[in-house]
């Protein structure tokens, strides 16, 4: 059976006090970001709609702030959804690569696609084991070095084209610029 | 017993609580229904015209949303996805049901093969934003998903119904 939670409870709950592992840039953005979606679902009175429970809220700011910033810099206000079923999604697109996690009371799941195919996946991830820091922070690195895979092959294609076509300076205009 | 469709356009109606006109973004996925195993209402466009089934989606609306756009894919979108399509006529003439065999629970994460393929089936359709709320005749703006983030609309002016 599903348990009620009233407005205020989501104000009052844990997520959404000072805590000194949230003093991070974009962790005013990403409280009113979730608030304010809360506030929509509850002036929508959507009878099919189930609200999200604290604990996935608490549960979507851990994950978020366990990844890294160069991937949580990505993302953007309309990227985090409350889904019918109370599940929280964010989804991430970077270039070509799209992150996909749903986030619910215990545990979350999560995929990459890169240009239409299914990378990386895992389901069931608990929010409750102790390996999960260590988990969320591989993922992380995974996502931060095919985020960098994508750049390095970006630039790559940037300068493959130094030697045919004179346009590629006006993509890269740093004369001395080379991969590392 | 319901019979299975395996060509035909579905229309699936669409709240603002799912899209956002000012933003032109679709603020959750769309095709997700509560129901076990996941079944998601739809109407056979050739059954009813667009403006009998605004009114429809206006008159059945049970919880306070308002009716603002059809999403629109075939059924070959839907077989494409694993799924199957099932036509009821209940509690209308033309609805119809999109079945996927996956089980969600209430506030647990979605399966990824599911929002994969719900994922893919919103990318497929095409969105007609009502642009005459008032009035009785449904008449429309046509949008495309984007292929890559498949919350975003891309205005398709040159088919405006």
């Amino acid at each position: 059976m599903t348990k009620e939670y009233s407005s205020n409870y989501f104000i009052e709950t844990e997520c959404f006090s000072a805590q000194n592992r949230y003093r991070h840039q974009n962790y005013v953005l990403l409280i009113k970001a979730i608030r304010s979606k809360l506030v929509e679902e509850n002036r929508a009175r959507d009878q099919n709609q189930i609200k999200p429970n604290p604990d996935t809220i608490k549960n979507t700011l851990d994950l978020l702030f366990q990844l890294d910033s160069t991937i949580l810099n990505q993302l953007e206000f309309d990227d985090i959804s409350t889904e019918l079923n109370g599940s929280i999604s964010v989804d991430i697109f970077f270039r070509d690569l799209s992150i996909y996690f749903s986030i619910g009371d215990s545990s979350f799941n999560y995929f990459v696609k890169h240009q239409g195919e299914i990378i990386a996946e895992k389901e069931n991830i608990s929010f409750s084991q102790g390996d999960f820091s260590q988990t969320v922070a591989a993922i992380s690195d995974f996502l931060k070095y095919t985020f960098d895979h994508n750049i390095n092959a970006y630039f790559h294609k940037v300068l493959s084209r130094r030697n045919t076509s004179p346009s590629y300076r006006f993509l890269c205009p740093e004369p001395n610029f080379e991969i590392v | 017993m319901n019979k299975e469709l395996f060509s035909g356009v579905l229309l699936r109606f669409v709240t603002n609580q799912e899209l956002s006109i000012s933003k032109r973004k679709l603020k959750k996925l769309i095709f997700l229904d509560s129901r076990n195993p996941i079944e998601i209402s739809v109407a056979l466009e050739n059954v009813q015209s667009l403006s009998d089934y605004k009114e429809i989606a206006q008159s059945t609306d049970s919880s306070g949303r308002n009716f603002i756009a059809f999403s629109k894919i075939t059924v070959g979108d839907v077989i494409a996805n694993d799924g199957k399509t099932t036509l009821d006529n209940d509690p209308f003439e033309g609805h119809a049901n999109i079945l996927f065999d996956f089980i969600i629970e209430d506030n647990k994460p979605l399966p990824n093969a599911l929002k994969d393929r719900i994922i893919n089936l919103q990318k497929s359709s095409l969105i007609l934003i009502d642009s005459n709320l008032s009035e009785d005749e449904f008449r429309a703006d046509i949008y495309t998903v984007d292929q890559v983030n498949h919350k975003k609309l891309v205005i398709q002016s040159e088919y405006t119904i």
